[in-house]
């Protein structure tokens, strides 16, 4: 089973998207039979014109905002656990997240700014500045230690330290703001326009260009630093654009769907299960995939038990990438990059 | 010598600078390794070997200089930092080797692909193939090391201590691997490393790092005649001109020894470190009796199976 999956992955990852894509664009509160949402695919009238208004909107923007999200963080994730060369390491886990929802914080609850600036652009923009200044620190900070436990205790203090920040600041704002910012810490995937879905999408793809010109490095990384220099990688400048990288798909995604938990943590060891090599060729479209699969079954997931009832996506990617850490941890004993 | 100089270092200094702190291993030491030679680097722990060839490697800047390049179609090296990426394949890690001289598509040629396979096979790792790092024991571990850095294919590998934590017969293996290599690829192979008689048996030329920042350069042989390495280990008990630990004659006994080869060695081996002395002079005559594969130890009219019943027996 495990080879067939590890030898036909690049059929089969696609196709299980595609079911999921299928079936989230099925989901919803107004009931569209599959068949009409496939005439809607295919270019042709559904037999309720509303559907099309419906589809096109709400469910499309909300499924292609899923894959993104999701392949863009769990890359993400997969290019910090290797740059650290620490299985733990992810955006969230490091602070990323936290650095990107305070400078969103900053900018939401200071209201003036607010109006000057509160454009979705204006958020990517801040949201990626702050989580490539936490990355900065984290870099910094990573020097000086050897062992890679601490450094995931010093993400847990920036995440704490970025966190108080908040809080002081949302006890001296107006309840609007602090609401505002609330409901955009529950993340989501729903509220995006395709304007907001094309700046998403080229973020997305820049994030990914950079990760694909660092496959060599990041592949090298693995050895060391010292290795990787005795094999011609320039350090800095690697270290920089996969640093940049990284920021950039972290924050843009965490911009507008909030700060979503356990994705980049958990679907590079996903991934990892099935597709079993170290080399980021392959591991970079694996890893995509699978993030936007598991960002579709998490958001499917959060709108099955009534239909009109929407949970937190959040909710759901730590309720099921909590306990898919847990489980690859206790199956090897020792989790790996 | 008329070997080529594949990599030469004039008036270099190593060390750490740190602020104004500065710490200094080695001062103004000129190298060169020549190809086809295997030097062994020899020194105490701490003394800076790590540092001197991470710094002529180019991975550390040498001291009192800006000057630091690496240039990986030129210098390879086994280091000891611990490897992390343990999911990583033995073939993965040998095409890394290859890296150098691949562009961002990281597609291997035909070539390419000769050499990864020519390297395993020259460390004799074919079997592992496809084994994972962490499934690999340290002795085969060390040897995919080895065989990336055949991989990049370059004049020069610098090794720092491969042998550490291995036992003898890896040991054994890689210090000759290593030197086949120098001699069949025309390589020059740097190993630091603290086996000093597994050193004195295979290199071409050892650098001894003192205690006083300088290193002493010379042939295995010429260095333990006039005492370079006396100096510099201050044995204690161990005669390096025989090869021998020093045994003391605590019994004060004496007894003759008749035998020859293997068995004459051994038991005599055996005697000194019982504190026997062997002494044609002794009353007491031991002689040695081999045929086939038995052995037998006659004094007078008591034959021994055993050295060990013949020990307990003098004792």
């Amino acid at each position: 089973m495990k080879k067939v999956v590890q030898k036909y992955w690049w059929i089969l990852l696609p196709a299980l998207l595609v079911v999921l894509f299928l079936l989230n664009v099925s989901l919803g509160s107004v009931k569209i039979p599959i068949a009409d949402t496939l005439r809607i695919l295919t270019g042709s009238e559904p037999s309720n014109p509303i559907w099309k208004d419906i589809f096109f909107d709400f469910r499309l923007t909300k499924a292609i905002t899923c894959m993104l999200a999701g392949g863009a963080l769990a890359l993400g994730g997969l290019q910090m656990q290797t740059l650290f060369r620490n299985p733990l390491a992810g955006p969230d886990v490091l602070g990323l997240s936290s650095g990107a929802s305070l400078a969103v914080a900053i900018l939401l609850m200071t209201g003036g700014l607010g109006s000057l600036f509160s454009s979705s652009l204006s958020i990517a923009l801040v949201a990626s500045i702050g989580s490539a200044m936490i990355f900065l620190a984290v870099l910094a900070i990573s020097h000086r230690i050897r062992d890679n436990i601490s450094l995931l205790i010093i993400g847990l203090m920036i995440g704490a330290v970025t966190s108080s920040i908040v809080g002081v600041l949302q006890y001296i704002s107006k309840a609007d703001d602090i609401q505002y910012y609330l409901v955009w810490t529950f993340g989501s995937v729903a509220s995006l326009n395709w304007t907001e879905i094309l700046i998403l999408g080229f973020g997305v793809v820049v994030g990914l260009a950079i990760s694909i010109i660092c496959i060599k490095p990041l592949n090298v990384w693995l050895l060391g630093e010292n290795y990787a220099m005795s094999m011609g990688i320039h350090l800095i400048r690697s270290r920089l654009l996969i640093l940049i990288g990284t920021s950039v798909l972290t924050g843009i995604v965490t911009a507008f769907c909030g700060p979503i938990a356990f994705v980049g943590l958990a679907v590079p060891h996903l991934a990892r299960l099935v597709i079993d090599t170290t080399n980021h060729k392959v591991l970079i479209p694996a890893v995509m995939l699978t993030g936007a699969i598991v960002m579709l079954f998490c958001d499917s997931l959060s709108r099955l038990p009534g239909s009109d009832f929407v949970l937190p996506i959040n909710a759901i990617t730590a309720l099921i990438g909590a306990p898919v850490v847990i489980w690859v941890i206790v199956r090897s004993k020792v989790i790996r990059v | 010598m008329s070997q080529e100089i594949l990599l030469q270092s004039k008036n270099l200094s190593v060390g750490y600078a740190e602020g104004d702190q500065r710490n200094v291993l080695f001062e103004h030491v000129d190298l060169e390794l020549r190809a086809g030679e295997l030097v062994c680097f020899m020194g105490a722990n701490g003394i800076g070997k790590s540092s001197l060839i991470r710094t002529l490697a180019g991975l550390q800047k040498p001291l009192l200089s800006d000057k630091q390049s690496t240039d990986p179609t030129k210098v390879s090296v086994v280091l000891t930092d611990r490897v992390n990426a343990v999911n990583m394949t033995v073939t993965e890690l040998v095409t890394l080797g290859r890296y150098p001289y691949l562009d961002w598509n990281i597609k291997l040629t035909n070539e390419d692909k000769l050499i990864i396979n020519s390297a395993i096979r020259d460390t004799h790792i074919e079997s592992l193939r496809d084994k994972k790092l962490y499934e690999l024991s340290d002795g085969q571990l060390q040897m995919a090391m080895i065989a990336r850095a055949l991989a990049q294919d370059t004049p020069v590998i610098l090794l720092d201590e491969p042998t550490a934590h291995l036992d003898l017969n890896n040991r054994v293996e890689i210090m000759n691997l290593l030197r086949r290599l120098a001699r069949s690829s025309n390589k020059a192979i740097l190993v630091a490393t603290h086996e000093l008689d597994l050193a004195l048996q295979t290199a071409d030329l050892i650098w001894l790092a003192g205690g006083d920042k300088k290193l002493i350069i010379g042939i295995p042989e010429d260095l333990v005649l006039n005492g370079s390495f006396d100096v510099i280990f201050q044995f204690k008990g161990f005669d390096l001109k025989t090869g021998k630990v020093f045994h003391e004659a605590w019994r004060n006994h004496t007894v003759n020894l008749i035998g020859d080869g293997y068995e004459y060695l051994w038991t005599k081996n055996a005697l000194e470190r019982n504190g026997f002395i062997v002494d044609k002079e002794s009353p007491i005559t031991i002689s040695i009796q081999s045929r086939e594969n038995l052995i037998e130890w006659i004094i007078g009219n008591e034959q021994y199976r055993t050295l060990e019943e013949l020990i307990r027996k003098l004792q």
